[in-house]
């Protein structure tokens, strides 16, 4: 019988090959989680044999590898160092070209839509942060919202937090709630290895419905539930909150700021590889287009030299066009130019470009998009080259707080 | 016509003062003086005998280097007190003054000044604050166009 | 391959070309450009565009025209960089690339009724210009208009003639000052903050327009304070690093404002504690 939108229903590995497969057919670019250069990266997907099969991520500041685990999880891992905002809110993107006389050239044509298999609740999260932040009051920023549109999610609940992990203190996981068209639980129990899916959207019903599946029963379902509650209740770290804000303000002046810039080499990783960082660089240059070239290549006219045989003389720069570009690309406020005005930077000291990064993601974030910029997804912990542990660094400020009042 | 008696207890300098320093004050007065633009109010390395208190009129502190000219540091004007020279040993004036525009000050003995200032400490106390915060003010504006703010690093 | 394309209007990366008419030196680095605009571009007195010419980069100038003249785009820039100085270089039938207005503007609606206090250190005048000039044409909903205006040297005042002009007003109190001087200028010689205790206002009902160095608009807004002029009564222009100029690049972050769209004019009573925090 057809599952109700609603249903939760098991489907099994092949369940989920054939979802890919439904997603490409549909042209969709289907990314999600795969294994390079030792790490999990996002790449693209063509079944479930690209995914990180039988593998475990190993996460604490500064730590990260990957070893095997006992069974064949499709999801046994977190996160790597890449998230969906290098998609939607690509390292480098071009806003604009055009000629001397301001003439625009057309942009290159829209990568179509995304879909994401295996994306975590803490990730989901970061999007409709990320969203807030390129779609929401102001400017809609143009390349964010070409490649975010109709993008399709298969997300992951989480059943064995990582080891930098702090999504339940910042209330984003590790269950999906908002943001999927499908979610999935990975069940592995008595010999047994199946997917607990619910559809988040009528996309995504939709799509469950052309699966092969059958309705959950309710031990399944409680069992998959449990299973996604113990791993909240195994969190390894927390970050308190309530209040957080204001603290921070009040910190503004603590000399803790320059006890953490003692170890931190403002290398910018942290904001790399968190899914919320959206600064950026503008940079514009010119180059010069020999247009004798393009429009052979464009095969615009015919070259009545090439069909004589001879070569283009490339000293003859009477057809060239002088065309600029726009480019934007991702940038960091721990980079030392970030904040130059008046021939030097504002914040030279690394204490100061700690403390805007810190104070922005946990604090400021907060009146200027009206929610915390941190998932607690413990990127910035695992990829911190010292291990820097923003959990940890939150509570010595709380502690210094508490004493000062 | 007010008389200098009165122009004195009116001045900034002079607020605050009891009636009994303001007595005390009176009595080093040694009536006033009027200036011509571009008359020299005080010259540098003179001898600071009087205390100047401007009524009228505007005058700028300047220094004449050889090769550089004249140049003008800072703008006095009615209501101020000229320096605070005639109070500090050597009693010389460290720079010159010079009249934009027609001015006139009241003028104080400063020998006589700084007797009344030994002779009451309570008295000396008030008129040494009114001359700190002058040379509080002048300092930090100085400090201020020492910055060379408007200047262009670019 | 190159092809002629429109792009959406709304498009607000995209630089829109406008031609240069005019050209005046202000200063020997400063520089006023007159632009034709496709269309009236109305913009509130405060607010900037990012100008770039083409291929070099973009630079946030403030707008300093009239704004009852919206048929002339005109920008005063000060030459301090690569794509400043790629400006001074533009001439009348030279296209430039513009993006805006943008940014939060003076409160000179707000101020109506009351007096107006305008205090600019050296080219701190240009952003205020146009709130001068707003003033003048609207005098009659003002009451007192004081303009202090502070300079290094005589021959480093901005808008020299037009100042002068604005002196001439009876019904505008306009002093200037500058920084250092030769003895043959015979106006005043200190800070501007020196002009203050001369000019009279009502501390309780005046709107004061403070523009230049940051230590100069916290010292002014220090001295109006001791005078008992409220800090939500005065109102600074900050400058920040800007890539986009909509919010987006954050880097013009102040605290949790962005000085794109937050500013750049501020209340001051909400960015006091800011300004007195070093590297914030």
């Amino acid at each position: 019988m057809t599952p109700a939108p609603q249903d939760r229903v098991i489907i099994e590995r092949r369940g989920i090959d054939l979802l890919i497969g439904l997603l490409r057919e549909s042209g969709f670019t289907v990314l999600g989680p795969t294994v390079r250069d030792g790490a999990i990266l996002h790449g693209a997907i063509d079944s479930t044999d690209d995914l990180p099969v039988g593998l475990r991520d190993e996460h604490g500041p500064g730590t990260y590898r990957l070893y095997e685990r006992d069974d064949d999880a499709l999801f046994g891992y977190v996160v790597g160092p890449t998230s969906p905002k290098a998609t939607f809110h690509p390292a480098e993107a071009t806003l604009w070209s055009g000629t001397a006389d301001f003439t625009a050239t057309a942009a290159a044509a829209g990568n179509g839509r995304f879909a994401f298999i295996g994306v975590r609740a803490c990730e989901l999260a970061a999007v409709a942060i990320q969203d807030r932040v390129f779609l929401g009051s102001g400017p809609a920023d143009r390349t964010y919202a070409e490649n975010r549109a109709g993008a399709f999610m298969v997300a992951v609940n989480c059943i064995e937090p990582g080891g930098t992990c702090f999504c339940t203190s910042m209330e984003t996981g590790p269950r999906a709630t908002s943001g999927y068209d499908i979610a999935l639980t990975e069940v592995i129990a008595d010999g047994g290895h199946h997917f607990v899916a619910k559809a988040g959207t009528p996309e995504g019903a939709t799509v469950l419905a052309q699966l092969e599946s059958r309705i959950a029963t309710e031990d399944e379902a409680a069992a998959a539930d449990r299973l996604v509650e113990e791993a909240a209740g195994a969190m390894g770290r927390s970050l308190d909150t309530a209040g957080i804000k204001e603290m921070l303000y009040r910190a503004v002046e603590s000399p803790h700021w320059d006890a953490i810039a003692e170890r931190c080499l403002t290398c910018a990783n942290c904001t790399m590889v968190c899914p919320t960082c959206f600064c950026s660089t503008v940079t514009d240059s010119v180059k010069s287009i020999d247009r004798r070239l393009a429009r052979v290549s464009s095969g615009e006219a015919p070259d009545e030299t090439r069909s004589r045989g001879e070569s283009i003389d490339v000293t003859d720069r009477s057809d060239l066009a002088t065309q600029a570009e726009r480019v934007r690309r991702w940038d960091s406020c721990f980079n030392f130019e970030f904040s130059l005005v008046h021939g030097g930077p504002h914040r030279v000291s690394p204490s100061s470009r700690f403390r805007q990064w810190m104070t922005h993601k946990l604090a400021s974030w907060y009146d200027q998009f009206g929610t915390s910029g941190c998932v607690g997804c413990g990127r910035c912990i695992t990829w911190c080259p010292v291990g820097i542990d923003i959990t940890a660094e939150a509570a010595v400020f709380w502690e210094r707080d508490h004493a000062n009042a | 016509m007010p008389s200098l008696e009165d122009a004195l207890a009116s001045h900034p300098f002079a607020r605050g003062f009891s009636p009994a320093q303001l007595r005390t004050l009176t009595t080093c007065l040694d009536g006033e003086t009027t200036w011509v633009p571009d008359a020299f109010l005080v010259s540098a390395d003179g001898v600071a005998d009087h205390c100047y208190l401007l009524v009228e009129g505007a005058a700028v502190i300047s220094a004449d280097s050889p090769g550089r000219g004249r140049r003008s540091i800072q703008t006095i004007h009615a209501g101020d007190l000229l320096g605070w020279s005639w109070l500090f040993p050597p009693h010389r004036w460290a720079f010159d003054a010079v009249a934009l525009t027609p001015t006139r000050a009241i003028v104080l003995d400063a020998a006589k000044l700084r007797g009344a200032i030994d002779d009451d400490p309570a008295f000396g106390l008030e008129v040494v604050r009114r001359v700190g915060a002058t040379v509080a003010d002048r300092l930090n504006a100085t400090r201020l166009q020492l910055l060379d703010l408007y200047g262009n690093r670019g | 391959m190159e092809t002629a394309a429109e792009l959406p209007l709304a498009d607000p990366m995209a630089p829109t070309p406008l031609m240069v008419l005019q050209r005046r030196d202000e200063t020997h680095d400063t520089f006023t450009l007159s632009l034709e605009p496709t269309e009236p571009f109305a913009f509130k007195p405060g607010q900037f565009n990012m100008l770039y010419p083409f291929g070099i980069g973009e630079s946030a100038i403030s707008i300093s025209g009239d704004p009852a003249a919206p048929r002339r785009l005109v920008h005063t820039v000060r030459q301090v960089g690569n794509v400043t100085e790629a400006l001074a270089r533009l001439r009348p039938g030279d296209l430039v690339g513009v993006r805006g207005p943008f940014g939060q503007p003076w409160p000179l609606d707000q101020a109506r009724g009351g007096d107006l206090l305008f205090v600019a250190g050296g080219i701190g005048l240009v952003p205020l210009r146009p709130a001068i000039l707003w003033a003048i044409a609207h005098r009659e909903s003002y009451g007192r208009v004081i303009v202090l205006v502070g300079a290094r040297t005589p021959g480093d005042i901005v808008f020299v003639d037009e100042v002068q002009e604005w002196r001439s007003h009876f019904d505008l109190e306009v002093e200037v000052t500058v920084d250092s001087a030769e003895s043959s200028w015979r106006g005043s010689v200190g800070v501007v903050t020196q002009l203050l205790p001369a000019v009279e206002f009502d501390r309780a009902d005046v709107t004061a327009m403070v523009c230049g160095p940051e230590i100069m608009m916290r010292f002014t807004a220090g001295d109006l304070i001791k005078r008992g002029v409220p800090p939500s009564s005065i109102h600074v222009s900050v400058e920040r690093n800007m890539k986009c100029g909509i919010g987006l690049c954050g880097h013009c972050q102040f605290g949790p404002y962005f000085v794109c769209r937050n500013g750049p004019v501020f209340r001051y009573d909400l960015v006091e504690r800011l300004l007195t925090v070093k590297e914030v």
